[in-house]
C-alpha cells in the first residue's frame, strides 16, 4: 500500500518537472521583461563587485592618484601579517558564538510567541524592538549602559546590592569582546524569532496532535516535528546571520572603535582601517574580499549539511527545487538523535498528513 | 551651494545657515556627516562629490589642497584685513608651509588642565606643576579615597581624542615629536610621556575602560568621581553647568603641569571646495561663517562662544565684553590666557601622511599602554610607520 502511494506521488512529481521543463524551454517572454531589472541589479551590485576586484589587484594612492598593478601582491602580503591572522581569529570567534546563541535564543523566543497566553500580540510587537534599531543606536545606547562610571548596568547592580563597587565592563579586552557579541546577539536574535515563528505558524496542527495522541513529549515533538519543518529557515537563517555576524562593523565601531588596543579587532574594522583611515583602498579591498571566502564556503557547508538528499538529487538531474519537505520527507531526514523507530502509523504517510 | 560639517549641534549649524540665506538672498544645501568625518569626507570627496565649503582640521588644509579637492584664499577681496584681525598663532595654524591661508577659522581652541577643585579641597592639594608631582598626587588622592581613578581624559582611537591629549602632554614636557622637514624626535621627553601613560593605566589611576568610553570621556568627568583631566578647554562649560555636571561651579582650570608647562592649540577651519559654484557666493558664505557677515556682525563666531564656550582667533569677538563675561562665568580667563600665549601649534599636521600616522600611533599606543611591548619597541614601530607613510607622499 505504502509504496504504491509513494510511486504514485513520484509519478506524479516527474510529470509536473516535465511539464515545467517544456514550459522553460519555450517561454523566453518573461526573462526579456526582467533583463531591464536584472541590468540594474548589475549596474548596482555587479560594477562595484568587478571594480573593487579590479582594485584589489592594484596597489593605489588616491591622493596622488597612482596606480600600480601589483596582481595578487596585495592578498600574498596580507595573509601573513599578524594582525591579519589575529583578526581573522576574533571574527571567527565572534561569529560562532552570535550564531549559536542568536539561534538557539530566536529560537527559544520563537516557541514561546507561537504559544498562546495573554499579551502575546504585545509581546511579539515588543521584541521586534531591539532588531528595529538601528545598530549605531544600539552600539551608543549599550556603551552608556556599560561605562564604569555613570553606567546603568552598574547603578541597577549596585541598587540591587549585588556588586559594591562599580564594575569597569569594557575595560578588559576579553570582556569587551564578549561583551560587543551580547548586544549583538540581543540586536539580532529578534531577526531569528521573526523568521521562526512565522514557519511555526505556517506548520500544521495536526501534525503535533497526531504526536500528543501517540504519547510523544514535548522534547521528542520539538526534535521530531518542530525541528525538521524548520529545516528550510535555519538554513537560510544561519547563512544570513553568519554572513551578518562575519560583516559587522556598526557596534565595534560605536562601542569600542576596535579597541581596547586591537582587543576587539575583527576583519571588517580591519579592512575599513585600511580603507579609509589609511586610504589603502586596494588592500582593504584584498582583505574584504578575503572575508566573503569563508561567507561562500560557510553557506556551501550548510546547505549540504541542511540537505543533503537535495544535493544529491540535483546531481541526478531530477530539478532540485526547493519544496516544503513532506512529512515522510522529514521523517527519513530527522536528525540523528531521534532514529529510533517511530510509531507503526508514521512510517506509512497518510494523505490527510501530506502537504 | 553645498556645505557639510561634522556632527556639533547641527541644529545651530541649520540654524546659521537660515540666517545666511535670509542675509544673502543665496541658497544652500547644509549636510550633516555624522560619525568619523574626515574618512567620510575623504571619501565623497574622492567620489567627486561637488562641495563647497566644508569643515575640516588644520591637518587636512595641506593634504586636500594637494589632492586638488580645495583651494586657498589667496586673492579674494578683503583677505588681509581678515588675517589683521586673527592672532597670529591661528593664521599660522591655518596657513600652508608655502604661504596661502587654508581657510577660515571655524573655532579654536586648546587642550586645558582642569581640576575637580572638591578633591583638592577634600585632599589639601594644590595643582602640580610637573608630571611627577602630578603621579604623586594621583596616588595619595586614591590612596586617602578621595577619589579610585584621580585622572581621566580622551583615550579613545579617534581624531580628537588620544592623540588630542597625548600632544598637549608631549609639548607640555617639551618633547618635539616631530623635527624639521617633519622627521621624527622620538626623545627622551617623548618616550617619558608614553611611559608616563602606562603607569596611569597599571596603577588604575585611570579607569580601566578609559578606551571605550563615550563623549571623548567628557560625561565621566561631570560625574565628580575624577579629580584632573586633560581634556578640550570648552568642555569645561560643560562642567561647570549645573544641569550638564555633578561638579558645576568646581571644574577649574589650571596651567599644565610639565617642563615647558606648553599645551597643544588648534584652529579648525572652513575649506572653499575645488571648484566653488561660484567663488564670491561662496566667499560670501565663508566669510558669514568664519568671519564677519556683510552687516558687519560675527553672527556664527559670537554664538558659538557665547553658547557653547567655543574659542574663536578674532581679536574682536574675543575681546567683547559679552563674550568675556560668558566665558569668565565657568573658566579663568587669565589662566586660559596665560595657557594659549604658551600653547603649541601642531606643525607636523600639515604633512599630508599625517592623519595615516596619526591613526596608527592612536592604536600602537593604546597596546603600549594596555602592557604590549616595550617602550623602545614602540618608538621603532612609530618611527618605522612614519618612514612608511612619508614614503607614499614624496613632496
Amino acid at each position: 500500500m505504502a509504496n504504491t502511494l509513494l510511486d504514485k506521488v513520484s509519478t506524479d512529481a516527474a510529470l509536473e518537472m516535465a511539464v515545467l521543463q517544456r514550459h522553460e524551454r519555450r517561454d523566453w517572454f518573461p526573462f526579456f521583461l526582467s533583463l531591464p531589472a536584472l541590468l540594474v541589479v548589475f549596474l548596482i551590485i555587479g560594477v562595484p563587485l568587478v571594480y573593487s576586484v579590479v582594485l584589489s589587484l592594484h596597489r593605489i594612492n588616491i591622493l596622488t592618484k597612482q596606480w600600480i598593478f601589483v596582481g595578487l601582491d596585495n592578498y600574498l602580503q596580507i595573509l601573513p601579517q599578524a594582525e591579519f591572522i589575529s583578526a581573522l581569529e576574533r571574527t571567527a570567534y565572534f561569529a560562532a558564538i552570535t550564531v549559536a546563541v542568536g539561534l538557539v535564543l530566536g529560537v527559544a523566543m520563537a516557541l514561546v510567541l507561537n504559544m498562546n497566553f495573554p499579551g502575546r500580540g504585545l509581546l511579539r510587537g515588543v521584541v521586534l524592538i531591539p532588531w528595529a534599531m538601528a545598530p549605531v543606536t544600539v552600539g551608543v545606547l549599550w556603551g552608556w549602559i556599560f561605562d564604569g562610571s555613570y553606567g546603568a548596568l552598574n547603578g541597577l547592580l549596585l541598587d540591587l546590592g549585588l556588586i559594591d563597587r562599580p564594575i569597569h565592563w569594557l575595560g578588559d579586552g576579553t570582556a569587551a569582546f564578549n561583551l560587543v557579541a551580547l548586544v549583538y546577539v540581543w540586536n539580532q536574535a529578534p531577526l531569528t524569532a521573526l523568521l521562526v515563528l512565522a514557519n511555526l505558524q505556517s506548520m500544521p496542527e495536526n501534525l503535533h496532535k497526531a504526536a500528543r495522541i501517540d504519547g510523544a513529549g514535548g522534547l521528542r515533538r520539538f526534535f521530531s516535528i518542530t525541528l525538521p519543518w524548520l529545516r528550510p529557515v535555519l538554513l537560510l537563517i544561519l547563512i544570513l546571520t553568519t554572513i551578518n555576524s562575519i560583516m559587522a562593523f556598526d557596534l565595534f565601531w560605536t562601542m569600542t572603535r576596535g579597541g581596547p588596543g586591537s582587543a576587539t579587532t575583527v576583519f571588517s574594522w580591519l579592512g575599513y582601517s585600511y580603507a579609509f583611515q589609511f586610504l589603502r583602498f586596494a588592500e582593504g579591498a584584498a582583505i574584504l574580499y578575503v572575508l566573503t571566502v569563508p561567507c561562500l564556503l560557510l553557506a556551501w557547508a550548510y546547505s549540504r549539511w541542511f540537505f543533503p538528499s537535495v544535493e544529491s538529487q540535483r546531481a541526478a538531474g531530477s530539478g532540485g527545487l526547493l519544496k516544503q519537505p513532506s512529512l515522510r520527507q522529514l521523517w527519513d531526514r530527522r536528525p540523528y538523535w531521534s532514529r529510533k523507530p517511530g510509531p507503526a502509523r508514521w512510517r506509512t504517510p497518510r494523505r490527510s498528513l501530506q502537504r | 551651494m553645498h556645505f557639510i560639517g561634522w556632527q556639533y549641534n547641527p541644529q545651530i549649524v541649520s540654524e546659521n545657515v537660515d540666517t545666511f540665506k535670509k542675509l544673502y538672498d543665496e541658497n544652500v544645501e547644509y549636510e550633516l556627516v555624522p560619525g568619523e568625518y574626515h574618512a567620510i569626507a575623504e571619501t565623497k570627496l574622492m567620489a567627486g562629490q561637488h562641495i563647497d565649503m566644508m569643515y575640516s582640521e588644520e591637518d587636512r588644509i595641506v593634504r586636500w589642497k594637494k589632492a586638488g579637492w580645495t583651494r586657498t584664499l589667496d586673492g579674494l577681496p578683503g583677505l588681509d584685513a581678515i588675517k589683521a584681525s586673527m592672532y597670529p598663532v591661528n593664521v599660522k595654524d591655518m596657513s600652508l608651509p608655502t604661504g596661502g591661508l587654508g581657510g577660515l577659522p571655524y573655532y579654536t581652541g586648546f587642550n586645558s588642565f582642569v581640576a575637580n577643585e572638591k578633591h583638592l579641597d577634600a585632599a589639601k592639594l594644590q595643582p602640580p606643576s610637573t608630571w611627577e608631582e602630578f603621579l604623586d598626587q594621583c596616588r595619595k588622592l586614591k590612596r586617602d579615597k578621595v577619589a579610585e581613578f584621580p585622572y581621566i581624559s580622551a583615550w579613545g582611537r579617534q581624531w580628537a581624542s588620544l592623540s588630542w591629549s597625548l600632544f598637549a602632554i608631549w609639548y607640555s614636557e617639551g618633547a618635539k615629536v616631530f623635527g624639521a622637514n617633519f622627521d621624527p624626535v622620538f626623545d627622551e621627553p617623548f618616550k617619558k610621556v608614553l611611559e608616563m601613560h602606562r603607569t596611569i593605566y597599571r596603577e588604575r589611576i585611570i579607569p580601566p575602560d578609559v578606551f571605550t568610553q563615550q563623549g571623548e570621556s567628557v560625561p565621566n568627568f561631570a560625574t565628580g568621581q575624577h579629580t584632573y583631566m586633560v581634556v578640550h578647554d570648552y568642555d569645561q562649560k560643560v562642567f561647570n553647568t549645573p544641569a550638564t555636571s555633578h561638579i558645576a561651579g568646581a571644574a577649574r582650570n589650571f596651567i599644565m603641569p610639565g617642563k615647558t608647562r606648553s599645551t597643544f592649540v588648534w584652529t579648525a577651519v572652513y575649506q572653499m571646495g575645488a571648484k566653488p559654484v561660484d567663488e564670491m557666493r561662496v566667499w560670501n558664505l565663508m566669510q558669514f561663517f568664519g568671519g564677519k557677515a556683510k552687516d558687519g556682525q560675527y553672527h556664527v563666531a559670537r554664538r558659538w562662544a557665547l553658547e557653547f564656550g567655543l574659542g574663536t582667533p578674532y581679536k574682536e569677538v574675543i575681546e567683547d565684553p559679552d563674550v568675556q563675561k560668558s566665558f569668565s562665568v565657568w573658566k579663568d580667563m587669565k589662566i586660559a590666557t596665560q595657557q594659549l600665549e604658551t600653547a603649541t601649534t601642531r606643525d607636523v599636521a600639515k604633512a599630508m601622511w599625517f592623519p595615516e600616522w596619526d591613526w596608527f600611533m592612536m592604536g600602537e599606543v593604546q597596546d603600549y599602554i594596555r602592557g604590549q611591548g616595550s617602550t623602545d619597541e614602540l618608538v621603532d614601530k612609530l618611527q618605522k610607520k612614519a618612514a612608511e607613510v612619508k614614503a607614499l607622499y614624496p613632496e
